[in-house]
């Protein structure tokens, strides 16, 4: 497989890790982010500063992969809310508007009213849903459940999603992080190189 | 016993069609009401192996339903989806069957939430419609990757003709047995090899193909078009994530994928840590030393290329404010930055991937990552320093960072 030896200087394909011009943006991205996160400051402490490299890497990531996938968004909002009620170190001159307000409360009483509903009504072909058996596919049943709440808490923004969309989701997710691993590798070998010239 | 085909095969080819039929009089369709493809599909698959044409009739319909998937994903990325994942060009000179496979799996999420949709809405309108209904499903099918669907189909169909037919007695939720199949099917993708059928503009229904032998109502279907969704998205998946395939069953793939997505979001942490150890963090130095020792081994990067890619990448996050609108001014300075950075980028990815290659496997590198990190910035710093002719750095720094690590 050389990989290496069909890409041109500038056509970096990723590989399992997204394509290349989805890590330029995210180099780009991450580069910018950094600077206005005023990470090069000396003022800040060691914790301070990994957490708002952290978030500008994941600002950068949700940025670059667009508004498209489900996770992208949620992890845009969750980094917003955390800008909106900052912690110690906040840095100066950004305003952010609010986040997506949550629905309010007549829609989430309708909503829960439908999901009641559906939930009573036994579905037709599913007569082992109420009754606890423990035979053998009650068993695999409950522990690909437990897998999917697990998944469901590790991708941003997975509760809200059925397991089909959530496993989507997941790909999406997981090809993502990928690429902003290696960028962040990236980045970090090509200032340790500096460092030691 | 003559073949009974609903409707006589009407439409274009039919003369060509039912002589067709008459010649392969052992299979049995059992349905009504069925279009011009799914004739051409049965009787292509019948007058390609006479033998057990049953088996392949009973495999077609569930697997040509999820080609007919695959290619709606392909075709909502042409339809526009948000494309930052680039794909090889789709020229059907190319690998098709990669495409079809490999492209499925870095592309298919970004578009995977509008088929899904639709094929909702496609479920619960089926039944109202039963007759002489478009052939197809989601809008945009490309020519070209009906080719590689077929092809990609070609591969994998009789594994997975069996495959279906072994997990419905596995699965005893929804089918009851007996009744026949009634349900007209409206995939195209059928057929060894056959190429040139084209595709009607396809409506957004999901006709699904019962099989014989169980149950045909609305619930039952849905479920079955749910789960082989599901089981589509796993195998995706399972190529995806390394060390998948030695697993099977869903709940331990489950666990390597969980496994998988922790471990590289604890690799962000890690590196986000380190980035901050780095001190001091400046950029002004940065692109004039990448620069000095990028320009050496590749020539000056394609800046056009780079201010277009900058422009391009917009921020649709209006709603999530300003946050990421800071990101898209651009001045000269940025812009010479990025350029030399991208370079370094392509460099150094084109080593890092001379590397890999000569290790192990990716798994193993997953999995220890600490001291394989280590192990591999060395490496590579070692391989373009004597590229560059600069001298060794120095292991001391790095040793200090793997103390530090071992404490993290």
């Amino acid at each position: 497989m050389a990989m290496a030896s069909n890409r041109g200087v500038l056509g970096v394909q990723g590989g399992g890790g997204g394509s290349g011009k989805f890590k330029r943006a995210l180099l780009r991205n991450l580069i910018l982010g950094l600077r206005k996160g005023g990470v090069a400051s000396r003022e800040m402490g060691f914790h301070e500063r990994k957490d708002a490299i952290k978030r500008a890497a994941d600002a950068a990531l949700a940025s670059a992969r667009g508004a498209a996938p489900c996770w992208s968004r949620s992890l845009a909002a969750e980094i917003a809310q955390q800008h909106r009620s900052p912690g110690p170190a906040n840095s100066s001159g950004e305003c952010c508007k609010a986040p997506p307000p949550p629905p309010s409360p007549r829609k989430m009483i309708v909503c829960k009213k439908i999901v009641r509903r559906s939930l009573r009504r036994p579905r037709p072909g599913n007569a082992t849903a109420s009754s606890k058996e423990y035979g053998a596919g009650a068993l695999a049943r409950a522990m690909l459940r437990k897998r999917t709440t697990v998944l469901k808490e590790i991708v941003p923004g997975g509760k809200a999603l059925d397991v089909c969309t959530l496993l989507g989701e997941t790909l999406d997710y997981a090809v993502s992080l990928k690429a902003q691993v290696d960028v962040m590798q990236l980045l970090v070998r090509a200032l340790q190189e500096r460092k030691h010239k | 016993m003559e073949g009974r085909a609903g409707g006589g095969g009407g439409g274009g080819g039919g003369d060509y069609i039912s002589s067709l039929l008459n010649s392969s009089p052992r299979l049995d369709f059992g349905l009504l009401a069925g279009g011009v493809p799914v004739m051409d599909g049965v009787v292509a698959a019948g007058a390609d192996a006479g033998g057990d044409c049953l088996d392949k009739l009973c495999g077609d319909p569930g697997f040509a339903e999820r080609a007919a998937r695959l290619s709606s994903f392909n075709g909502q990325r042409y339809a526009g989806a948000a494309g930052l994942f680039e794909m090889p060009p789709p020229a059907p000179a190319a690998s098709n069957g990669d495409f079809g496979c490999g492209g499925v799996g870095s592309r298919e999420a970004s578009s995977v939430s509008d088929p899904a949709s639709t094929m909702k809405d496609a479920i619960a309108k089926k039944r109202k419609a039963p007759g002489g209904k478009g052939k197809g499903k989601e809008p945009s099918l490309s020519t070209s990757c009906q080719v590689g669907e077929e092809k990609e189909s070609d591969a994998k169909r009789c594994k997975t003709g069996e495959g279906e037919k072994k997990e419905s007695p596995v699965k005893p939720k929804a089918e009851l047995a007996g009744s026949d199949s009634s349900v007209e099917d409206g995939v195209q993708k059928q057929g060894k090899g056959k190429n040139a059928k084209p595709v009607e503009p396809p409506k957004d229904y999901v006709h699904v193909r019962a099989r014989r032998g169980q149950a045909t109502d609305s619930h039952s279907l849905a479920e079955r078009v749910r789960r082989e969704r599901i089981s589509q998205r796993m195998k995706v998946l399972q190529d995806l994530v390394p060390g998948c395939n030695k697993v099977i069953g869903k709940a331990l793939m489950l666990d390597e994928i969980i496994n998988y997505v922790q471990s590289l979001q604890r690799q962000v942490e890690f590196l986000s840590m380190k980035l901050a150890t780095v001190n001091p963090l400046d950029f002004s130095n940065l692109p004039t030393l990448l620069y000095k020792d990028m320009y050496q081994a590749c020539g000056p990067s394609a800046s056009p290329v780079f201010s277009l890619e900058s422009s391009n990448s917009a921020f649709p996050f209006s709603e999530q404010g300003d946050v990421f609108q800071s990101f898209v001014p651009n001045t000269m300075e940025n812009q010479c930055t990025l350029n030399q950075l991208d370079l370094a980028l392509s460099q150094a990815t084109n080593a890092q991937y001379a590397f890999q290659d000569g290790t192990a496997n990716t798994n193993l590198q997953q999995r220890n990552f600490w001291e394989d990190d280590l192990q591999s910035v060395f490496h590579i710093e070692n391989g373009q320093s004597q590229e560059n002719g600069v001298s060794a750095p120095s292991f001391h720094g790095q040793l200090q960072a793997g103390h530090m690590k071992m404490e993290f």
